[in-house]
């Protein structure tokens, strides 16, 4: 029992440095945007599909690369004050949009280079661990652009906004769902995911032992 | 006909292809299989915490009482170390700093992922107890240091060091040590059931 603790906490450590590193990493504000513009470009596309009754932006916070703030207004309103300016002569027309923020480190970096440490000190040949890598990615990310997507669902319900108009029973599902999409259930999620990607029939069992014992058997 | 003729190993080529991405998806979910039915149980149990955790009778009669007892516990840590801190409801608080233990930060969600884990590995039941007991205890009570260290981060640095401590700490190294505890807890089960 005490080499198994004492192996386990080996491998802890290897985690926190491991783990501690990418967030040092990740901190530093020009790779924090960097990563914040990956993460925002395709997830503005995918929801401006999902939501075609709203224009929807999503902006990076000038010198917060934690933030992306969601901007939108409704297309109908829109159009509608356009006409209007255009009726009474004005070349332009000043449409009042809403935002609301996001944690982008909450929703998905922290928890994605979490997922990447255990990834990587998986007992796993280096093809396995890219293989692991993509699609652990592909797979995070969908949960948090779904998440997003619940989220400003229940935002254009809203009576104010009331860009859609949701029956009843789908927004009360969503909303208990979101409720439901803790930073627990992200630590969770990861789990899952990586536990699905690591573990196999054949290699479970030595993979535990590995993983607690790896360090001290590689010396 | 020669195009024909080199048309005809091509389509051979990527029949055999797709029988073989076939084959490999086939392959991914048979090697898979027993741990994607203990994820389905790991799952399950941890919906049943989730649906006690946001119910009314955890929420009116458990959590508050909780939540105090670990500022409590948590403070007298803080005290031996001689910050002269007090506690109302479940916020610790001094002239200087003050943190309120709120429901996320009473590191019940680890503790659940290391139950969940051992109620679904197959084991005796004494096993799981002595399993349940000991990480238990474990978590809980490094979870009461965690709190403690949050008040301590947050006095002595900024909040943007806090912030990133209540959620990096709290959440994802916290719950690393959970699952570490459950690996050496298998292992554990493993060695005796050997024996």
């Amino acid at each position: 029992m005490q080499s198994i603790a004492k192996a386990a906490l080996k491998y802890f450590g290897f985690f926190i440095l491991l783990y501690g590193a990418m967030t040092l990493v990740s901190l530093i504000p020009s790779v924090g945007a960097a990563c914040n513009t990956v993460y925002r470009t395709p997830t503005e596309s995918i929801l401006q599909a999902l939501f075609s009754k709203a224009y929807l932006q999503l902006k990076e916070v000038e010198d917060n690369p934690n933030i992306i703030r969601a901007e939108f207004a409704s297309k109908e309103i829109v159009k509608q004050q356009t006409e209007d300016a255009r009726l009474s002569g004005k070349t332009k027309a000043s449409i009042q949009g809403k935002d609301f923020e996001i944690s982008f480190y909450n929703l998905f970096l922290s928890f994605y280079l979490f997922l990447v440490a255990l990834i990587l000190l998986s007992p796993l040949t280096k093809k396995e661990k890219a293989v692991g890598l993509f699609v652990g990615m592909v797979l995070y990310y969908l949960y948090t652009v779904f998440k997003m997507y619940l989220a400003l669902l229940s935002h254009f319900n809203e009576p104010e906004i009331a860009i859609y108009h949701t029956g009843s029973g789908t927004l009360n599902v969503a909303q208990s769902i979101l409720f439901f999409m803790t930073l627990g259930t992200n630590v969770l999620v990861v789990l899952v995911i990586w536990a699905w990607l690591v573990f196999r029939k054949n290699n479970w069992k030595d993979m535990l032992i590995s993983t607690t014992y790896r360090f001290r058997n590689a010396k | 006909m020669p195009p024909n003729k080199k048309k005809r190993p091509k389509k051979g080529k990527q029949k055999n292809r797709s029988i073989n991405l076939k084959q490999q998806v086939n392959q991914f979910f048979q090697d898979r299989h027993p741990i994607l039915k203990f994820l389905l149980g790991f799952i399950g149990c941890m919906v049943l915490f989730y649906l006690f955790y946001y119910s009314s009778l955890y929420k009116n009669y458990l959590e508050v009482p909780f939540l105090e007892m670990q500022a409590r516990i948590s403070n007298v840590f803080l005290m031996l170390l001689g910050h002269d801190t007090v506690v109302s409801n479940a916020i610790i608080s001094s002239n200087q700093f003050s943190v309120n233990i709120k429901n996320g930060c009473d590191g019940l969600e680890a503790i659940a992922i290391f139950v969940s884990g051992i109620l679904i590995f197959p084991a005796s039941m004494k096993l799981k107890l002595r399993g349940i007991l000991w990480g238990g205890i474990t978590l809980f009570i490094l979870n009461l240091f965690r709190i403690a260290g949050l008040y301590l981060i947050g006095l002595y640095f900024s909040p943007t060091v806090f912030e990133i401590m209540h959620v990096q700490g709290g959440f994802i190294i916290f719950t690393m040590i959970s699952v570490i505890l459950l690996f050496v807890w298998i292992n554990w089960v493993s060695k005796k059931s050997q024996q």
